[in-house]
């Protein structure tokens, strides 16, 4: 902080012009990001937009079929190929996309909220409600998540309620223990103590220092979150358990893909492509920001002691 | 605990005889980074049988001249010229393979704080059997008899039992204790004692530097100890090197240079000292703070704390001329680096 | 001293467990009246082909499985039943639910152990020599291929190998879990993410080891690097690893579903899978508390082991 300061101040006598000024701020900004978090950010809003305008740019519909052009080959106008419909599949991986995309940003959503709430509430309550909260995370880590949708799909039925409460029953756990360590850890600084003995109010503290504290590596876990999210809306689906025909997503063009695979390796290898560079690239993102608020110590964390 | 620390200190005469073992020759280290010298042309001999405390307050290059010869230099110090020899031969000069087989066997090292040097997953028994395993080619079964027989030595009740527990079940008095125990188990020649007693009770200080000194003499072992405790220094230390900035400022006999100090960072050291404060009561604060000295090029590097420079009126020649270490007293090789000194002395003959 | 804290200490661990398994027990108990079907239409349902079903039969079957008891008392009989291992007949298969399970759980801790122990040996090594130069070339590439790892869903990477190795070149068979060649794309497919997240784990817990002061202290008494590394950084460097080992052995207990549906194994996953999705309750219930018994179970030696291995560890562990 203090060098960008001290850029600035430079910048300020050399430059008056408060306009260039800015400009100039704005560009050590982004140079000084991680370069992980860049190309993440640029391949995950790339793909992020490409699903928000495909009505509008998908070539086909995604589920007009043409039995007399299945199973064809990538060409001109078909980029991925047909299915065993004679679907496009570019289409349809777009549209999967929406789905998927969508379905593991609401339920990444409410796993943070419900994980920090329950965890800053572990954290703050302590004593017996606090052994409690962390049993039943304890529990619902013992359980494959997928098993645990499974069976609320089976008491349920199918759904995107049913799917949507599934993975957050199962996946807010992460946040909550990563929630619940970083508010002891932050009660126990000494500017909390600080400012509880000036009498702050509880609230102000929550607000001024402790949700500050904390944004940071809750926002690193939730990208790192929201590949694991993807891929496990996918595996369910995958199992026939998420999305149901006619409308499908990658998971559930991975199932279908499965019975072609000898004839057809293509079907196979795009949607499984899209969420793999999807995940990638919000796993980059998280790791990236994990990486720029510890940057600086990890450079110079190499032991004396190796020599 | 002064009294009876001090009787067991040598005759100085026998010691001034006696062949150097650790013997650091223009020493120059410093930092990479922001390039600030560390220790700037150190010259220090430790003999056999000899015990030399080299003072300083943190920050003056008293812990970075131990790890310099222990060849352990934090990341980003660089060795930049000079020579640390052992027996005459320059450590600096060796391939670092080869410095492993003098780490341990010729110089070995004592910490501040003991029992986070103990790895907490190992006994300590197996730690003070790495020397002889390493150096001696000892089995860890053949190494047992001579471990045991170690923490025996140092004052460890129920050494068979101990040698099993781990550093977590230690005081940090014991823990002190097992590093001596682990320092000398290959009996080096020569120990660096970097604050060991900075971190323990006052009581038990006493105890840990008693053994210092019987280990002393019983191996006519050479300890550079290092320390900003002028009781410490006092109490068994036959010679002292005071550092500031990097620079040895004065040297010379123990008493001699705390009987009567000639530089004015070791007579202001002194005036701050518990040794001091017992004869008016109060404790006096050197003023100004250590950083001063940083990036001066030229000059003495304690002028601009020096009252001795104003007081005499030789601040020009303070600021513009180092001193060389010169001739500070009748008692021999008593040396300071101060203009200060130099000018009374000549007004003197 | 230790002794007494120790003791306090299992004892304390010892009543949460009970606790613990009691109330699973319940919840799992009420597995089959859950559902919208009471549980003599569902074993008559999974059992037969036809959907009108003879309400003569119903009544049988209720007297027979005493559903007309209390609640409380049908709970009672269940748990006796249930701590000696009896959890009745399958409602699909009509076998015994322990028989199906132990084979099933042989299948699956081979599978999970074999990919956990895989991941190991790539990652401990990937992780220390990454964290010997954090934040240098080779650091950041193991960075990267982490995340790379963490982004492959199994149910791509399965199908992918199964169409290079098997059908490509025909080396390994697709599916099936008979012989050793069977074993070796599951077990890989599994063990891809744990790879990732160990290598990540041991990577950071070496950073703080190799730095640590008592690794420069080893050096001071002679050992060379390796030696160090060998004799004092691993040894700490593998506290966290373990911890990290049996979490995902515990959640591998419970079968990959994924990976065992397509390579068809028949393992936990699978029977889960199946038991699921014929709403066979004496299934579910025994998996229910059978998985969360045998994560006590992981949980308590993983402590022991921990113990062993970082004696200072019944002392710090009370505190946290």
């Amino acid at each position: 902080m203090t060098r960008l300061d001290a850029d600035l101040g430079h910048i300020r006598a050399a430059n008056p012009r408060r306009g260039i000024r800015s400009w100039t701020l704005i560009s050590t900004r982004i140079f000084r990001v991680h370069w992980m978090l860049l190309i993440g950010a640029a391949i995950f809003s790339t793909i992020a937009l490409t699903l928000l305008v495909t009505p509008w740019i998908a070539p086909f519909d995604p589920s007009s079929q043409n039995i007399l052009k299945r199973l064809a080959s990538p060409s001109a106008a078909h980029w991925f190929g047909t299915d065993q419909l004679g679907r496009d599949v570019f289409t349809r991986v777009l549209y999967g996309g929406r789905f998927s995309v969508a379905m593991a940003a609401i339920t990444l959503i409410l796993c943070a909220v419900v994980g920090t709430i329950i965890g800053a509430i572990s954290a703050r309550a302590g004593g017996a409600a606090d052994e409690l909260l962390m049993r039943l995370v304890d529990l619902l880590v013992a359980f494959p998540d997928v098993v645990i949708a499974l069976f609320l799909i089976s008491v349920f039925g199918p759904g995107y309620g049913t799917l949507i409460v599934a993975l957050t029953i199962t996946g807010w756990t992460p946040f909550a223990r990563l929630m619940r360590g970083l508010t002891l850890e932050v009660n126990t600084k000494e500017y909390i103590e600080a400012a509880e003995a000036l009498g702050c109010s509880r609230w102000f503290i929550i607000f001024r220092h402790i949700i500050p504290n904390t944004l940071g590596p809750i926002f690193a876990i939730s990208f790192l979150r929201f590949g694991h999210k993807l891929i496990t809306v996918g595996a369910l689906s995958f199992l026939g358990l998420g999305v149901q025909p006619p409308n499908s997503d990658w998971g559930a063009m991975l199932a279908d893909a499965r019975n072609f695979m000898d004839r057809m390796p293509w079907l196979m290898i795009t949607p499984g492509l899209a969420v793999f560079i999807t995940a990638l690239s919000v796993t980059l993102i998280g790791k990236g920001i994990e990486l720029e608020r510890n940057r600086g110590r990890d450079e110079n964390a190499s032991s004396p002691y190796l020599k | 605990m002064t009294s009876i620390v001090l009787n067991a200190k040598k005759e100085v005469g026998a010691v001034q005889l006696a062949e150097p073992i650790l013997d650091i020759r223009n020493l120059n280290v410093g930092f990479a980074r922001n390039r600030l010298i560390a220790i700037d042309a150190l010259d220090l001999t430790v003999r056999r049988g000899e015990i030399v405390a080299l003072v300083g307050e943190s920050g003056s290059g008293k812990s970075m001249t131990a790890l310099t010869a222990m060849r352990l230099l934090p990341v980003g110090a660089g060795i930049i010229s000079g020579e640390v020899r052992v027996h005459g031969r320059d450590l600096l000069a060796l391939p670092p393979s080869a410095m492993n087989a003098v780490r341990g066997r010729e110089i070995a090292m004592l910490y501040q704080q003991p029992k986070i040097m103990l790895d907490p997953t190992a006994t300590i028994g197996r730690q003070i059997a790495e020397p002889l395993q390493i150096h001696r080619g000892l089995s860890l079964k053949d190494a047992w008899p001579h471990v045991i027989e170690a923490l025996r030595d140092v004052g460890i009740p129920e050494p068979e039992r101990r040698a099993m527990s781990y550093a977590h079940q230690l005081s940090g008095g014991m823990a002190q204790r097992v590093m001596i125990a682990a320092a000398l188990s290959a009996s080096p020649d020569i120990l660096i004692a970097d604050e060991p007693t900075t971190a323990l009770d006052v009581t038990v200080q006493a105890q840990i530097l008693k053994l210092l000194v019987r280990k002393r003499d019983e191996a006519s072992l050479a300890v550079l100890l290092i320390t900003h405790d002028l009781m410490v220094v006092s109490a068994i230390a036959d010679r002292v090197a005071v550092m500031y900035a990097g620079r040895i400022v004065e040297e010379g006999e123990t008493r001699a240079v705390l009987r009567s100090p000639r530089h004015p960072y070791t007579q202001a050291l002194l005036r701050s000292s518990l040794l001091a404060a017992e004869e008016d009561g109060r404790l006096y604060a050197i003023p100004g703070s250590a950083s001063a000295a940083r990036g001066l090029s030229c000059g003495c590097r304690y002028h601009p704390r020096c009252q001795a420079a104003r007081s005499l009126g030789i601040e020009e020649r303070c600021r513009s001329q180092e001193p060389s270490l010169s001739t500070a007293s009748a008692s021999p090789g008593h040396q300071s680096r101060c203009w200060g000194v130099q000018v009374t002395a000549g007004g003197m003959q | 001293m230790d002794a007494i804290v120790m003791n306090v200490f299992v004892a304390k661990k010892f009543v949460i467990v009970l606790i613990t398994l009691l109330i699973v027990s319940i919840l799992a108990f009420l597995v089959p009246y859950v559902g919208s079907d009471d549980p003599a239409r569902a074993i008559l349902r999974a059992r037969t082909v036809d959907d009108a079903l003879d309400p003569a039969a119903i009544e049988a079957l209720r007297a027979e499985l005493g559903l007309n008891r209390s609640l409380i008392a049908q709970y009672l009989g269940w748990l006796w039943r249930a701590l000696h291992l009896d959890f009745g007949y399958s409602f699909a298969t009509r076998t015994a639910v322990d028989v199906m399970f132990v084979q099933a759980l042989k299948v699956t801790s081979l599978l999970a152990i074999s990919a956990l122990i895989l991941a190991m040996v790539i990652a401990v090594p990937l992780g220390t020599i990454a964290a010997m130069r954090p934040a240098r070339m080779f650091d950041n590439a193991v960075t990267v291929f982490t995340q790379t790892l963490i982004a492959i869903p199994e149910y791509w990477a399965g199908p992918l190998l199964v169409l290079f190795f098997s059908i490509h070149m025909g080396w390994l068979p697709s599916a099936g879990w008979r012989d050793f060649n069977s074993t070796i794309l599951p077990v890989v497919v599994l063990s891809l993410r744990p790879i990732a997240y160990f290598t990540q784990v041991s990577r950071s817990a070496m950073v703080e080891v190799l730095r640590a002061p008592y690794i420069g202290a080893a050096r001071g008494r002679g050992l060379t690097a390796s030696q160090t590394l060998v004799r004092h950084g691993l040894r700490n460097g593998m506290l966290p690893v373990i911890t990290m080992f049996s979490l995902w052995l515990t959640s591998l207990l419970g079968g990959s579903v994924v990976v065992e549906v397509i390579f068809g194994i028949p393992g936990m996953g699978w029977l889960l899978y199946d038991a699921v999705l014929n709403n066979d309750a004496p299934l579910i219930q025994a998996s229910i508390v059978f998985i969360v018994a045998l994560a006590a179970l992981i949980n308590t030696i993983t402590d022991i082991g921990y113990a062993l291995l970082n004696p200072s560890v019944r002392l710090t562990h009370d505190k946290a």
